[in-house]
């Protein structure tokens, strides 16, 4: 619901009634204040400020938002991360807003009866860099995601479906954007040295066979496996493996044979993910430059139709 | 109450809350969408638009930008934006601009509230907590036990 209360207290309240009746807008509903307003909510309202400091950069964001309870209590709202997706700046519109406290998992090793607090570095910010449909066991996963902040939900999905007890996630440190792998094993994280796979993780990515896919945007797929943290490409399906050559467009999609006779959801043997892409263009580095330019304008899409085996390059 | 131009264009009276009238073409006041629906509604027909949460002063300022905007074509684009770095410089400070943020989200246009707004996120950006705190007049009602615990919990913001 949007609190709207754009009449400012001081300011008079002339035909007000009149022009309640005329505009018709809810311009006017005056919400009840609470006890507890702030002074800056006092003449302006939350929507406002919302769409101000959405804008600010994560590090400013995050001070601003220490200054009072009220404010603190904002950091992981809904609303607040979704305007950054849109407001932010452009580096950082991927960067979740997370509540430190709420940095628990449950460990599968210990049949989902405790939940560990991890030693989540509590100085940054963690975003889910991939997410995958392709889960292979529904029931943990919803549970899962039931006890655990929804933000942590893609490193859930990467823990229960290679049981590696590794997971991604990318840390905001002050004004760059570091990528590391969390081991949920040594309960500890290790940067990823690899500048290649940082360009993507910002990415969502599509998780199988241990590894996050991306599609590259020049023709390829590259590829992360979590358990090794080797990086590789896999070439994109073509008529030898009986692939129909589709529309290409900015996503990796996978379709599972295996799991096409069980049809608990309709539509499961057809996974896909898909991302906006649109930062990623930027983040080309100068060495790829030209050959993007040279499938400049097509759009392109990637569809793999194959089954498991294929992947192990 | 509408007039009519020699050339044509509809005029729109709008009064603000001091009591100020402002006569403008239409398709300068149709750029807030609050002013245009009014319009719509056929509400210019019978006097001035009261505009009763807006001064005269920062109406005034509002008019100046959607006569720039309404204007200028995309071709122009590069003119207008330093055109608008020059009137939210104008705004002087924060009040002003807040003020100005306040009428544009009200009159529902877009360009000047992304404006207004990105001018004071710009503002916020790079201050210290206390300035921040002096300007927007925030209250600091942690506990100094709480407030240590926050500002540990964030240290990477603050370093």
């Amino acid at each position: 619901m949007a609190i709207q209360i754009p009449l400012q207290e001081r300011l008079q309240n002339r035909n007000h009634e009149d022009f309640c009746k005329v505009s018709g807008t809810e311009y006017y509903t005056h919400q009840a204040s609470n006890s507890n307003v702030m002074e800056v909510k006092d003449c302006f309202p939350l929507e406002i400020v919302e769409e101000i400091i959405a804008r600010l950069p994560t590090e400013s964001l995050i001070r601003f938002l220490c200054m009072s309870k009220e404010w603190y209590s904002y950091r992981s709202s809904d609303k607040l991360n979704s305007l950054r997706s849109k407001l932010a700046p452009p580096d950082e519109q991927l960067v979740k807003i997370l509540d430190p406290i709420d940095l628990k998992v449950w460990n599968f090793n210990d049949h989902l009866e405790t939940p560990n607090t991890l030693s989540f570095p509590s100085d940054g910010h963690v975003t889910p860099a991939g997410f995958s449909h392709n889960c292979q066991d529904r029931r943990m996963i919803l549970l899962a995601i039931k006890v655990v902040l929804h933000m942590v939900l893609a490193m859930i999905l990467y823990l229960t479906i290679t049981k590696s007890f590794r997971s991604l996630y990318f840390l905001l440190d002050r004004m760059s954007v570091q990528t590391r792998i969390f081991s949920l094993k040594a309960n500890s994280c290790n940067q990823i040295s690899n500048q290649k796979i940082c360009e993507y993780i910002g990415k969502m990515g599509l998780f199988f066979n241990g590894a996050l896919h991306w599609y590259s945007g020049y023709r390829e797929i590259v590829a992360l496996d979590l358990e090794n943290e080797e990086f590789y490409k896999v070439p994109l399906p073509g008529p030898d493996i009986g692939c129909m050559p589709m529309q290409y467009e900015e996503e990796v999609r996978v379709i599972d044979f295996n799991r096409k006779e069980e049809s608990d959801e309709g539509s499961e043997e057809y996974n896909e993910e898909s991302d906006e892409g649109s930062n990623h263009e930027e983040s080309v580095e100068g060495s790829n430059k030209e050959t993007n330019k040279t499938h400049e304008g097509s759009d392109e899409e990637s569809e793999e139709g194959c089954d498991e085996r294929y992947y192990k390059v | 109450m509408s007039i009519t131009t020699e050339n044509n264009e509809k005029m729109i009276t709008l009064m603000s809350s001091d009591g100020e009238e402002f006569v403008v073409e239409e398709a300068v006041a149709a750029q807030s969408q609050t002013i245009k629906h009014l319009i719509e509604d056929g509400c210019s027909t019978e006097g001035s638009i009261p505009l009763p949460n807006v001064t005269g002063r920062v109406l005034s300022e509002v008019i100046q930008y959607c006569k720039k905007h309404s204007s200028s074509d995309d071709k122009e684009e590069k003119e207008l934006e330093a055109w608008d770095a020059e009137f939210v410089k104008a705004a002087d400070d924060h009040v002003a601009l807040t003020d100005l943020m306040m009428a544009a989200n009200f009159l529902d246009i877009k360009g000047l509230l992304d404006l207004v707004a990105q001018t004071l996120a710009n503002m916020i950006t790079g201050k210290s907590p206390e300035e921040v705190r002096r300007m927007w007049n925030i209250k600091n009602d942690f506990t100094p036990e709480e407030a240590e615990k926050v500002r540990k919990e964030n240290q990477w913001a603050f370093e």
